[in-house]
């Protein structure tokens, strides 16, 4: 089975490291602390072990998507919001699956970002993740809930 | 750690040893590591990988402490990424 592993550029500032932690406790994935190391030895690894490697991408110090590799496809939003005390609400448990309810997103970054975490393969775990899809002003929110809590919102502008 | 006089470095030895929780990926981390060793060794390092029970261990030779420090600094990238990969805890 395809694993996949979260990872950051190099020095990645605070907000990136925080949504970093956030995703890797609400998604059955896997961390990797980026240190010094480069791409092309996290990507030799990754090919012989069959993962995918998400790397967060940031804009002026704000993080703005994903880059998957090796596909080198991109999963963009235009912001995001994390809640605090997401170790304590799963105490050291672990999330197994990730389930979506009926609603479709209205924007294609937000339908995209939706696939890929419905993508995700299940591991080991007592929790099961549910992304949520709703309307907050002009803005669509793409939420993932444990435990009926909105851990990470991603938001994306509504074109009118 | 040998010296030739009383401040020259002549040759320097370290070996790290990497136990993962799991037995079952010592073999794992051990074949994907191990690629990354063909392109050893890099100036006058020699580098060796093999396994000791439930350890991965490299055991590094170099001449100064500076090329010690690249080498482990390189091997440990390899070994956390590799154990990260796996799903252990490192």
């Amino acid at each position: 089975m395809q694993k996949v592993v979260f990872t950051t550029s190099r020095s990645p500032s605070p907000r990136s490291r925080t949504l970093l932690n956030a995703l890797t406790l609400t998604l059955p994935s896997l961390k990797l602390t980026r240190g010094k190391k480069s791409m092309k030895e996290i990507l030799s690894f990754a090919e012989r072990e069959k993962a995918l490697i998400v790397k967060i991408i940031e804009k002026s110090g704000n993080p703005r998507g994903f880059e998957i590799l090796p596909k080198g496809e991109f999963l963009l939003f235009d912001g995001f919001s994390v809640v605090k005390g997401i170790k304590k609400l799963l105490q050291k448990n672990k999330v197994s699956k990730v389930v979506a309810s009926e609603k479709e997103p209205l924007t294609e970054k937000a339908k995209k970002l939706k696939q890929f975490f419905l993508s995700l393969p299940a591991s080991e775990g007592n929790f099961t993740t549910r992304v949520e899809i709703f309307q907050k002003g002009d803005r669509e929110v793409l939420s993932l809930n444990v435990k009926g809590v909105e851990c990470v919102n991603f938001y994306f502008r509504l074109n009118k | 750690m040998s010296t030739s006089t009383l401040d020259l470095i002549s040759k320097i030895e370290v070996q790290i040893r990497f136990a993962p929780e799991k037995l079952e990926n010592l073999e794992k981390i051990y074949s994907s590591v191990f690629p990354e060793f063909v392109k050893w060794p890099k100036g006058n390092t020699t580098v060796k990988l093999h396994k000791e029970k439930q350890f991965v261990c490299a055991y590094i030779q170099a001449k100064s402490l500076s090329e010690i420090r690249a080498a482990l600094n390189t091997i440990h990238s390899w070994l956390y990424i590799a154990a990260r990969i796996l799903g252990e805890n490192v």
